[in-house]
């Protein structure tokens, strides 16, 4: 088994290393424009990684291709992986590439590829846990994702700029578009992370999670930041981003209701989101491997895997997930 | 004057702990407990 990884950044390398130690794949070509990074990350992986520099093979001679690019980089990668009829798997980050790559959908049932959008921590592990919300409830009626945190430097500038774009959550029938860096809220998320200020943002969780779960009347995402981060979010960043950012979370809300009684199941999960998102992306793409993941178009994780299995084997790369339990007591 | 503006001070000191005394003291106050817990088996919570 062959394994081509596109991006060798903060999520890039550590799904390379990840395929690589659960032996998923023989060989792993790792391809990026930086040459210090494929320096880097072949010093770290080992003699069973081959790394690609620009300009690229045309042929991208893999049994699964995981786009793990920067934001601007992922669509003609996906397009390229889709013509060669290549199982592919997208971390996804940016709101706009990720419904131009969903709009790919078309052409990935026609060649009959299987396309896994949204593999990261938020859009990826959030679906997972609302479709895990979902299983603890007979009507699901509004979703609520919250993040915390960014991983490398590519997600780092998507979080910079999603507080300056218009953010779109669904609610009862249609897109509901909001300033993003509006509409505070105190959210509490798993230790260590815990209370934060949330706003809206140009988040793609809703494209996504709307996109599986059609049914439910509202879907929103929400995004921790600081006031120095809304003041500079119109601007371009002012410092360099951090090779990797600390420890992020997130949150997810299922709100609805089981026999007849109003029920809220938060679950969240704290740890650092490069970390996550490779767990989750080097996961997805060995269920695709081992066929566990029958597919011949376009879907998202929350759509494709039983979310309690896909769950517990995250467990066992220790990404613990959590469920708030707030039990009432009058005093 | 100085005073007067130690006893308006002292008033709206005893007035705040009073108000703080009694909504701890209220009936019927609703206080979440309880927290994050980790999940350990999936499927079967």
């Amino acid at each position: 088994m062959r394994a081509l990884v596109i991006g060798a950044g903060a999520v890039g390398a550590k799904v390379a290393q990840q395929l690589l130690s659960s032996n998923a794949v023989d060989k792993i070509v790792l391809r990026d424009t930086s040459p210090e990074k494929l320096v880097l990350a072949s010093k770290n992986l080992g003699s069973r990684v081959e790394v690609e520099h620009f300009p690229f093979s045309q042929n991208m001679d893999a049994d699964v291709v995981v786009v793990a690019s920067p934001r601007g980089t992922q669509l003609e990668a996906v397009k390229k992986a889709i013509t060669l009829r290549r199982p592919t798997v997208v971390v996804s980050d940016g709101l706009s590439e990720t419904v131009s790559v969903l709009n790919l959908g078309k052409e990935a049932s026609e060649f009959g590829v299987p396309v896994v959008v949204g593999t990261g921590f938020a859009p990826g592990l959030s679906c997972v846990l609302a479709a895990y919300g979902k299983t603890f409830l007979e009507e699901t009626e509004e979703i609520h994702v919250s993040k915390m945190g960014t991983g490398g430097p590519a997600c780092a500038l998507v979080h910079h700029r999603s507080l300056s774009r218009m953010s779109y959550g669904w609610r009862e029938d249609k897109w509901d578009k909001r300033l993003g860096g509006s509409g505070r809220e105190l959210l509490w998320f798993p230790e260590p992370v815990g209370p934060q200020d949330c706003y809206h943002a140009a988040l793609s969780d809703p494209m996504l999670l709307h996109n599986a779960f059609p049914e439910v009347l509202r879907i929103s995402a929400k995004m921790a930041a600081t006031r120095r981060d809304r003041l500079t979010a119109f601007f371009p960043m002012l410092t360099p981003p951090h090779n990797e950012g600390g420890i992020g979370a997130i949150r997810v809300e299922v709100r609805g209701s089981k026999s007849g009684v109003q029920e809220n199941i938060v679950l969240g999960v704290s740890e650092h989101p490069a970390l996550a998102a490779a767990s989750v992306t080097a996961l997805t793409a060995e269920y695709l491997l081992k066929h566990k993941i029958k597919l011949n178009h376009m879907s998202t994780l929350a759509l494709l895997v039983e979310p309690a299995e896909f769950l517990s084997d995250l467990a066992a790369r220790s990404i613990v997930v959590e469920i708030f339990e707030g039990d009432k007591t009058t005093v | 004057m100085n005073i007067l503006r130690r006893a308006l001070a002292a008033i709206m000191t005893a007035a705040a702990v009073a108000g703080a005394l009694s909504f701890q003291k209220e009936p019927g106050v609703e206080k979440r407990t309880g927290g994050w817990k980790k999940i350990s088996n999936f499927g079967n919570e």
